[in-house]
């Protein structure tokens, strides 16, 4: 199979897994209290899971971010933490320092 | 938080499209200063707001991929982690949601030396269930 195709073969699958899963959830919402058990439970899993997914982006990343040095990766996201918390939580400061940081830590 | 009778229901249906972290987020913010019966339209404006967002910046970003080089490309690659980490510990609001977190980022790359497969799944399954008792015994 061709790579394009593969791509648009992805891009369906992926799709569908998540329409499914979003029409589902707005099918089942009435159902289910934002107070109950079962959604705190699930709010507890879909942070940690994102966590997860983030805590192996930075030790373990697959792609060009592989290329930079682990103890620089880690420099850079508890600079850029700290940065947030000084800023009184400002998200797009942290993010752009971020880009800056490491592209100036890698080039030298 | 957003269900009102008066709203149809493809509304619902139609927007869940737009759930993601930042929308979220965002909603949650504001949602309370919004009356009960216009909160899904005041939804719809964040999802078609982040999307046109998102859009505009991957057509951007895709033209001018081209002209970045290689140092620059790695340091946009660390953008989406640092962003959401930033996002979590903005949401660390109580017991539980700290621990799932904190919880999450250990057991990530420490059961990805198990299993590269699984341990997304695991490492939340595990992480959220223990930050979610540790929050019961606790009483939040």
């Amino acid at each position: 199979m061709e790579s394009s195709q593969i791509i648009v073969l992805a891009i369906i699958a992926t799709s569908l897994a998540t329409f499914i899963s979003r029409f589902m959830g707005a099918l089942t919402s009435e159902k289910v209290s934002v107070n109950s058990k079962i959604f705190q439970w699930f709010n507890c899993v879909a942070y940690s899971t994102l966590a997860a997914l983030l805590g192996r982006m930075i030790i373990f990343p697959a792609g060009i971010l592989a290329e930079s040095e682990l103890f620089v990766r880690i420099a850079v996201l508890i600079i850029c933490i700290i940065i947030f918390i000084v800023s009184k939580k400002n998200l797009v400061l942290p993010t752009i320092v971020s880009a800056i940081l490491l592209s100036i830590l890698n080039s030298i | 938080m957003l269900e009102h009778k008066s709203q149809p229901k493809w509304k619902y249906y139609l927007s869940c499209h737009f759930l993601a972290v930042t929308s979220w987020l965002i909603a949650k913010e504001g949602l309370k200063k919004i009356d009960k019966k216009h909160r899904i339209d005041f939804w719809i404006g964040i999802g078609i707001g982040t999307w046109s967002t998102a859009i505009l910046m991957t057509m951007i970003g895709h033209l001018s991929a081209d002209y970045l080089n290689k140092d620059m490309l790695i340091g946009l690659a660390i953008v989406t982690p640092v962003y959401f980490f930033c996002m979590m510990i903005g949401a660390m609001k109580n017991l539980s949601i700290s621990i799932a977190i904190v919880g999450g980022t250990i057991l990530g790359p420490l059961i990805y030396l198990v299993s590269t497969e699984w341990a997304l799944l695991f490492a939340g399954l595990i992480g959220g269930t223990v930050a979610f008792l540790f929050g019961e015994k606790n009483g939040k």
